[in-house]
């Protein structure tokens, strides 16, 4: 009897020890530095919203926002990335301090019109979540200066291959963290990764 | 038989059991999941990324499967447009949607019924079992690809 007893005690112990070092843990991913991961200033870009309006660097800088790439009839990786943005979106609705942008790269189809339904569709309005056109090459570009893929692809399905990845950058549009936007997990620790630069 | 024997015989039912009726759950567990995971996940990885995990769609954009009107009423329309996708506005539950839908031409006339009788049968859905053969009769008299309905 005793000696149960003791072993009762102890691997209560060990499962206390087990669950405190998973919680430091969460802790420690809490207050893990977001480094600058551009080392020189990112180039300026002007595109054109669902609303018809320029979004520039102007209109970004001082706000914490969040950038994606993707096609409105991407059969693929898009609807989750979407999802998840939109869980994001919903957060920070009233919040004037954050801003996201998700940029086209099918700019043939994907016209202004076409992305006021699409986001219409979702339930999203700008300026809080801007989906911008504009020239090809100028967005591939803007998606190689934030070192993301974004590009022409006949064997993808919908004809383009680009990067799921949602890009933090800060007020003073310096890329903090890359998060994938087809991960429910991660699309958590960009909104915690949010908040702290908000609070930065 | 007198009690000794029959205590031996009961250890010794006891102690072949066990390892013989593990050795039937492992053969018989993937004949009761394995078939039903593998239609899941077929689903998944062609309809689910817009259709949703649980049919459940996605806002106004992608029309949902589970309560879905729209596969009774096309019902015999449901193999092409899974091989053929389509456009324009369709109407589902009352509420229109106009997002394209995927061609899925690599997709062989048993895979597009194992997707119809997942659909057909998951979250509350009652339609209709599709097997091999009805499927491929079906996409024999598909109309031009990815038309408008």
């Amino acid at each position: 009897m005793k000696q149960r007893i003791t072993t009762g005690i102890v691997a209560l112990l060990i499962l206390g020890v087990a669950l405190t070092a998973c919680k430091s843990e969460e802790k420690k991913a809490d207050q893990a530095e977001l480094l600058v991961y551009n080392q020189d200033p990112l180039p300026d870009f002007k595109f054109m919203n669902q609303d018809s309006q320029w979004v520039t660097q102007q209109e970004v800088m001082g706000k914490i926002h969040v950038m994606d790439f993707f096609f409105t009839s991407c059969p693929t990786i898009c609807p989750v990335m979407k999802a998840n943005m939109l869980t994001i979106y919903e957060k920070y609705a009233t919040d004037d301090r954050v801003i996201l942008v998700s940029h086209s790269i099918d700019t043939r189809h994907d016209s202004v019109p076409v992305l006021k339904a699409y986001a219409e569709r979702m339930g999203v309005t700008a300026p809080r979540w801007n989906f911008v056109t504009g020239d090809k090459d100028k967005i591939m570009g803007m998606a190689k200066s934030y070192m993301v893929t974004a590009m022409e692809d006949s064997t993808e399905a919908g004809g383009y291959a680009h990067s799921g990845a949602m890009i933090l950058f800060d007020r003073d549009h310096n890329i903090r963290g890359f998060f994938d936007g087809t991960s429910e997990e991660e699309t958590k620790e960009l909104s915690v990764a949010m908040d702290r630069l908000l609070n930065e | 038989m007198n009690k000794a024997t029959k205590n031996r015989l009961l250890r010794l039912l006891l102690v072949v059991s066990i390892p013989v009726s593990g050795l039937l759950f492992i053969l018989i567990y993937p004949y009761f999941t394995g078939e039903k995971m593998t239609d899941r996940k077929r689903y998944e990885t062609y309809c689910g990324n817009c259709h949703g995990k649980e049919g459940q769609g996605f806002r106004d954009l992608y029309p949902p499967l589970a309560g879905s009107d729209y596969l009774s009423k096309h019902e015999t329309e449901l193999p092409c447009l899974i091989r053929h996708g389509l456009s324009g506005t369709i109407t589902v539950n009352g509420k229109t949607f106009d997002q394209p839908m995927p061609e899925l031409p690599f997709l062989n006339p048993s895979q597009i019924a194992d997707i119809l009788n997942f659909v057909n049968h998951s979250w509350g859905n009652h339609g209709r079992d599709w097997g091999e053969k009805d499927v491929n009769i079906v996409l024999g008299k598909c109309p031009g690809q990815a038309r408008r309905m």
